[in-house]
């Protein structure tokens, strides 16, 4: 077996965690709240990790000889001076700061999701054009649907029982193929966790 | 010919030079050596060289270093091509016949007959060969595979047979080369040594005498021969797997040959036995083999020197396909057909009379004026809600049985570029526990949830009327995701300890009650992410017992919550911004964002119409291309 000693640290792990939850004895508790609270400590710093390869990353995008990536310099220097930002006023409590969020994210992203609904309504609007079939007619009518169902209109003044009953079977078609979704993630959540501990997945030695 | 040949290496050096260009060998012994060869050679070998320019086959013409010209076979060079070489041999007198017509009956024609490779006919002869047949013959044959081509030997000598000949032909001759190396040097320089006059006469048996008689030969041939012998038996056999039999039986011929050898050379004078070409020749022969080898050693069996201006040069063929004008076009247009055949098709590029990006343009413009509308006048698309979805009625009905001042949990898990949605939908919830005096305690899992948390609040209430500071205790990001967010579901206090202003958050006035999750009497999440409030459901359910886990998500994230809702996992939900009017509209209040929600509606219509008219226009036009095509095609045509 491959890191057995990492292999057999991890089942221990995900076992006492798991235990845990059906278990109420004291000690196991303990330990299994020391083990999640390690591996959030661990998760800040692989944070730090992943920041510093960022902007590594970056920086050798930078330096490349032939064809180096200009928009790199963007991203450390917007890096750096949100950190010298964060480090003047104080952290992400201070008011001011919390500012980079709300007037500089916010608004990009925002953008963004704006262009990407110009795009689809385009896509949209091309999409019998590009593939012609039955399934395709059904995409483009529950689209068109159900664009109008969560927009609002028919539930403006139409107290009208059929509507009522239409508005409430319509809505029930995602739900229930939301519910078969989510059975499928309980299911390979469960098949994942299994795999784990009993050692067929080791991502962690890989 | 003006150029000197090195005795050497055999190339070709100017008159002026001493030594050789290729091998440094000295030349005076080329110079010296090949007249007397050319004055002592015999007149059958002249009239073999002779004949051997005259039948010499119709090779390829070539040009400078051996390259192939493209004029036919038989057309000759042109007055100014022809070499000087060529001219001189043209000049020379035209061989003399023999004075008798007996080589008619010609032993070589016999020799290419018994020989397997020969061009000449297979008949089956019965005759025997005399000694200096035999050696013309062992010459030929050694200049057979390096030069490709067979010089017809004539001689005047006629027709004599030996059954020593006829047996040796039924041995060496068929031998392969390597087996055949020791009889060729023997009888070529047996060649050289004897002149016509010396040839025997008919019934002469020279090779009857016994082996035994072998003692009477000269001494250097009793040093020589057996050596070679030996070791080119044994290549023979190593290479071509010939029998150990056909070995032995070979032996006594040569024995005898070694023997007739030795018997003229020792008649000789002894001044002419050390100038005869057959003693010079074992004298390089020995030099040879004390320095070079037995490949060194053959190569000096014949010196190039001497053959060289005896034998033609290998005939060249052009390795090129002789191909047509025609030909080539047909190979040209299979080629692009294949070539057709296994290139993919590339998908049919629909041309239109605007780009994409224009089209994109306009509709971008197009729906920001359309959206924009309702901000400019004030246009009410739609008249205030009349429905409620189920989820709306259970979060009015949890929230209202929640106590007041109590602490109450806000998970704050959305992405900037979802809060104007999550803010529109949540704005209700927040304001209905504003009003009930809660202490929120709002955490995050997002790095950008608690500004985004604090932006929520402040906007629900201005500054005027802004809700008190000691109320919201915003304990910012947790790391670690899913495991994160367990750690604090057992152990708030131990998980974030800080705000995130930095100061001590469980001694703050909003979260100092709390100890442990069952301390909240709700929670509230807002996320635009289903595996995230999937997540939060999953891990909050055993802990929270019976108190409410309330929801504000986005309408994509509805029909993955909305299971939960069912099951009685959630007591509250709301999805988007409609469900967020209808909770106002719930708590009797006035519409909050009634323009906003105006303007998101128009721009819902106008996406519906857009896709609808695009799908017309599609379905349109594939009818009436179909009806073009229908009406243009020439069904008939080839």
């Amino acid at each position: 077996m491959k890191a057995p000693i990492a292999t057999l640290i991890a089942i221990l792990s995900g076992l006492i965690v798991l235990l845990a939850y059906f278990l109420p004895i004291p000690a196991l508790m303990g330990i299994s709240q020391l083990i999640i609270n390690w591996a959030v400590s661990l998760s800040g710093v692989a944070m730090l990790v992943a920041i510093i390869s960022l902007v590594a990353s970056h920086w050798q995008k930078l330096q490349q000889k032939r064809n180096p990536e200009r928009y790199s310099i963007l991203v450390i220097f917007g890096f750096f001076l949100t950190l010298l930002f964060g480090v003047v006023m104080g952290g992400p409590g201070n008011p001011e700061f919390q500012k980079v969020v709300t007037q500089f994210i916010l608004p990009v992203e925002a953008g963004l999701l704006g262009a990407l609904a110009a795009g689809l309504i385009y896509a949209g609007m091309r999409l019998y054009r590009a593939n012609r079939g039955w399934m395709t007619l059904v995409f483009g009518i529950s689209t068109v649907l159900f664009l109008l169902l969560y927009s609002g209109i028919f539930t403006s003044s139409l107290d009208i029982p059929i509507i009522k009953e239409g508005l409430g079977i319509l809505q029930r078609l995602p739900d229930a193929g939301g519910r078969g979704i989510v059975i499928g993630l309980a299911l390979g959540t469960i098949a994942a966790g299994l795999r784990i501990l009993l050692g067929v997945d080791r991502p962690y030695s890989s | 010919m003006n150029e000197i040949l090195c005795p050497n290496c055999g190339k070709s050096n100017p008159p002026e030079m001493e030594f050789c260009e290729n091998c440094l060998s000295p030349l005076q012994i080329e110079s010296t050596s090949e007249p007397s060869f050319e004055n002592t050679q015999p007149d059958w070998l002249k009239r073999v060289r002779e004949r051997s320019q005259e039948e010499k086959p119709n090779t390829p013409p070539l040009g400078d270093f051996g390259v192939a010209e493209n004029r036919p076979f038989d057309q000759s060079l042109t007055t100014g091509e022809t070499p000087d070489w060529l001219k001189e041999l043209q000049n020379s007198e035209p061989p003399q016949k023999s004075e008798t017509n007996e080589p008619e009956i010609d032993w070589i024609t016999r020799l290419h007959e018994i020989q397997g490779d020969s061009n000449q006919s297979r008949s089956q002869s019965t005759t025997f060969y005399s000694d200096e047949e035999l050696a013309a013959m062992a010459a030929a044959r050694k200049l057979e595979p390096k030069a490709n081509s067979v010089t017809d030997l004539s001689s005047e000598k006629p027709e004599e047979e030996t059954n020593l000949a006829e047996s040796l032909l039924q041995g060496p001759v068929q031998q392969p080369q390597d087996s055949e190396l020791s009889n060729n040097k023997i009888n070529f320089s047996q060649q050289n040594e004897i002149q016509p006059a010396d040839i025997p006469q008919s019934g002469e048996q020279v090779f009857e005498k016994p082996v035994n008689q072998e003692e009477e030969s000269s001494p250097w041939l009793n040093i020589i021969p057996p050596v070679e012998n030996s070791i080119d038996l044994t290549i023979s056999e190593q290479k071509n797997g010939t029998d150990l039999v056909f070995s032995s039986n070979t032996q006594p011929e040569e024995k005898a040959i070694h023997a007739e050898v030795s018997k003229k050379e020792s008649g000789l004078p002894s001044e002419e036995k050390s100038a005869s070409p057959l003693s010079s020749f074992f004298d390089l022969e020995n030099q040879e083999r004390s320095t070079g080898g037995a490949i060194a050693f053959e190569e000096s069996l014949i010196p190039e020197g001497v053959l060289q201006p005896q034998y033609s040069r290998a005939a060249e063929y052009s390795g090129r396909l002789e191909i047509s004008e025609s030909q080539r076009d047909s190979i040209t247009l299979l080629k692009s057909m294949l070539v057709g055949e296994i290139q993919p098709k590339l998908p049919t590029k629909l041309r239109s009379k605007f780009s994409g990006r224009f089209v994109r343009a306009v509709l971008g413009v197009f729906l920001l004026v359309t959206m924009g509308y309702p901000f400019f006048t004030g246009f009410l698309l739609m008249k205030p809600v009349a429905l409620f979805s189920p989820g709306v009625v259970a979060m009015r009905n949890s929230i209202a049985s929640l106590p007041e001042n109590a602490p109450f949990l806000i998970v704050s898990d959305f992405e900037p570029a979802f809060s104007g949605e999550m803010k529109a939908a949540s704005m209700g919830v927040i304001d209905n526990l504003m009003m009930k005096g809660m202490n929120f305690t709002v955490i995050s899992t997002v790095p950008s949830g608690p500004a985004l948390a604090r932006d929520l609040i402040k906007t629900m209430r201005p500054v005027t009327f802004s809700y008190p500071p000691e109320k919201v205790a915003v304990l910012g990001f947790i790391p670690g995701g899913t495991t994160g967010l367990q750690d604090f579901i057992r152990n708030p206090r131990l998980a974030a300890p800080l705000l995130d202003g930095g100061a001590y958050a469980w001694t703050y006035p909003a979260a100092q009650p709390v100890k442990m999750i069952e301390d909240y009497v709700g929670v509230l999440l807002i996320t635009e992410n289903a595996e995230i409030g999937r997540a939060w459901i999953e891990q909050l359910h055993n802990s929270l017992s019976d108190k409410p886990l309330l929801m504000v998500v986005s309408v994509q994230s509805a029909p993955i919550v909305r299971p939960y809702l069912d099951s009685g996992q959630l007591n509250g939900l709301i999805s988007g911004r409609v469900e967020g009017a209808m909770y106002d509209r719930m708590m009797d209040s006035p519409p909050r964002a009634a323009i906003e929600m105006s303007s998101y509606q128009m721009g819902m219509l106008l996406a519906v119409g857009l896709i609808i008219l695009g799908g017309l226009y599609g379905i349109l036009k594939k009818i009436f291309r179909r009806q073009h095509v229908g009406s243009t095609e020439d069904w008939h045509g080839g």
